[in-house]
């Protein structure tokens, strides 16, 4: 079950906390992070993550866990010496050596279930880079050309795999026009004036069975999930940059012939 | 669990003998409160890592690197099971940096950083493979008593290997 279906307060206004988010003043621009975001429209949709310390936890299969390591160290209380890694015990052990007198154990769990707003914005539960897109452009490909071999690259490895989160990847096409006839699932890539990339957005016409959206949708990086317009997190000062360059989804046959036409 | 969750966890035992009790708590501390204030800061809100620009990190900095022995075997070792964030941190200690550039230039790289997902969790995992790969990783294994055996023991199970390190086929050395 993703962070969206377990949603109780899917759709609502922000909270005065994460209109925070868009209104804080950056200390290096002196402007809001998000200068033009219209807090009182922008809807919260799921949380970002969920904190476990449980390392069997399905959330850790169905989403990208942040400090996975697991690693508890036993201590000599008294010398302060390293004895052993407790990692591979079970619970029973582990229990009965840090809770004895000699013994101190430092342990290193906290996980945190993820994924980013490039992840939601192709359908996948992952944290993944929009570096990896800027890295095409600096490469020499021009913007279209760059997200459609990070399309292509993305589509090849997660196309199959399971989503939570309506994987579409492998539909994804983008085109040099810079006006597109919006529709269910076209993809918005934010970069900055140095063509460096720093947002997806994706806009839904409906999310949790049939729930009306009709709006553009984004995952703040670790932090929460939102619907907005388009322009709230886009500007000159804004911490995702001004321009936008589109990803549609294209029919299977569609998107095979333009990669057939592409070479 | 992986050859790099084991591997990960004999390196960290390397640094958790180095670190005495106290030093090791601390360490776990100021990790965990780098991570929470990382979670309220503006950074958060970013598709890219940037730990750098966190104050907490700038003032804990100097320490991690006057104290690399120690501390970068851990962050590698976290960085092998995927942890981001310390990949994050391991960048601005080392200048032994696969970045997207690389990845992209590189069919070997970009293949190995495939076969862990290819994503930034997945990065980690090559960064990690490839900085004990280097001449610094060598260095820092050395400084400990059974160092090289570790490295070398790790390195076998990762299918690495590390020119500065003179390891023998049988792990006798």
């Amino acid at each position: 079950m993703s962070f969206l279906e377990k949603n109780n307060d899917f759709n609502r206004p922000l909270t005065i906390q994460e209109k925070g988010i868009f209104t804080s003043i950056n200390n290096v621009t002196g402007f809001p992070y998000f200068p033009q975001a219209s807090t009182e429209t922008i809807r919260f949709l799921a949380k970002g993550g969920e904190f476990t310390s449980d390392i069997n936890s399905p959330l850790c299969e169905q989403y990208d866990c942040i400090d996975k390591n697991s690693l508890i160290y036993l201590y000599d209380k008294l010398t302060g010496l390293y004895i052993s890694q407790l990692s591979n015990y079970d619970i029973g052990t582990v229990k009965s050596l840090c809770g004895h007198k000699d013994f101190e154990c430092v342990t290193d769990i906290r996980y945190y279930a993820t994924y980013n707003c490039i992840g939601w914005s192709i359908g996948v539960t992952k944290w993944v880079n929009p570096g990896d897109i800027t890295a095409y452009v600096r490469d020499g490909k021009t913007i279209t050309e760059a997200i459609n071999y990070f399309l292509d690259d993305k589509a090849n490895l997660y196309a199959n795999s399971s989503s939570n989160i309506l994987n579409i990847v492998d539909d994804l096409r983008s085109f040099s026009e810079s006006s597109i006839k919006l529709s269910n699932n076209t993809v918005a890539f934010y970069f900055d004036c140095n063509d460096e990339f720093l947002h997806g957005a994706r806009y839904v016409e409906t999310l949790l069975a049939g729930e009306s959206i009709n709006r553009w949708t984004s995952k703040l990086g670790r932090s929460i999930l939102i619907s907005h317009d388009l322009d709230d997190l886009r500007g000159e000062h804004s911490m995702y940059g001004d321009k936008v360059a589109y990803a549609v989804v294209v029919s299977g046959a569609e998107n095979q012939i333009f990669n057939n036409e592409e070479l | 669990m992986t050859n790099e969750n084991k591997a990960a966890n004999k390196i960290a035992g390397i640094s958790a003998r180095a670190f005495k009790l106290q030093e090791m708590k601390e360490f776990q501390s100021s990790y965990d409160n780098l991570i929470k204030a990382y979670e309220v800061s503006s950074l958060a809100i970013l598709s890219t890592i940037n730990i750098k620009e966190l104050s907490e990190f700038q003032e804990w900095k100097p320490y991690l690197l006057a104290n690399k022995e120690k501390t970068m075997p851990l962050l590698v070792s976290k960085m092998l099971n995927g942890d981001i964030f310390a990949f994050s941190i391991y960048k601005e200690l080392t200048l032994h940096t696969i970045d997207y550039d690389i990845v992209h230039s590189n069919k070997n790289i970009d293949d190995e950083l495939k076969s862990y997902g290819g994503a930034e969790d997945g990065l980690a995992i090559v960064n990690a493979r490839h900085w004990l790969e280097t001449k610094e990783s060598a260095e820092i294994f050395s400084n400990f008593s059974d160092g090289k055996r570790v490295e070398c023991e790790v390195n076998k199970m990762l299918n690495i290997h590390n020119e500065f390190v003179g390891c023998s086929p049988n792990l006798d050395n």
